[in-house]
């Protein structure tokens, strides 16, 4: 598990450097000179975070409610050979998923800053208005 | 998570914010994670026999050694 958890981090930071390395940041996350920003900022790392742990549940759930039967199954037909494939492309699969999962989060983030000063402003807006 | 991202979109509509259509992400970005995802399978590959398995052997003899005879 804290190898596991250690993994992750370390693939967080070579995403980060790779990202920066390519200048790769988003444009609705920075501005066209910080493409190359190797530094997040604490909503990202927290999307990063939350998307591990939603593909780790939903991978758990997967493993322990198909995967498992599945395998036996294999077992019980004598194709056990089968099994690495399988593991390689539900683990391809979970990559995709948690990026998936990354993105959306991070860009529900955006919108929920974005509305925020949205509404900030027009109470501020409003406060001037009376005031 | 669907429904913050409707229910944002909806009141930015309401409050007259500009919404343009937001990139998801840019295949610069998709390549540096996966990258980064295969930099990791790979360390793990090579790591498990070698470092991580007997680690784990060398943690659990002990530990079983003294579940047995510790007490």
């Amino acid at each position: 598990m804290s190898v596991g958890a250690l993994m992750w981090l370390a693939t967080l930071l070579l995403f980060l450097l790779l990202r920066a390395l390519f200048g790769g940041v988003p444009a609705t996350m920075a501005p066209q000179d910080r493409r190359h920003a190797f530094t997040s900022s604490g909503r990202k790392i927290a999307a990063y975070i939350l998307a591990s742990l939603y593909a780790l549940i939903i991978f758990s759930v997967f493993n322990e409610r198909v995967l498992l039967g599945f395998y036996s199954a294999l077992r019980v037909n004598g194709q056990t050979d089968l099994g690495v494939p399988i593991i390689r492309i539900v683990l391809i699969t979970a990559a995709v998923v948690f990026f998936l999962i990354f993105g959306a989060l991070r860009r529900a983030i955006l919108k929920a800053d974005e509305f925020a000063r949205a509404a900030d402003q027009s109470r501020g807006g409003g406060r001037t208005a009376f005031g | 998570m669907g429904v913050i991202s409707t229910q944002s979109s909806i009141t930015s509509r309401t409050l007259g914010v500009e919404t343009s259509p937001v990139p998801l992400t840019n295949w610069r970005e998709a390549a540096a994670y996966f990258l980064a995802w295969g930099s990791r399978a790979a360390v793990l590959y090579l790591l498990t026999p070698t470092v991580l398995l007997p680690f784990i052997n060398g943690c659990l003899t002990p530990a079983m050694f003294w579940c047995m005879w510790g007490r």
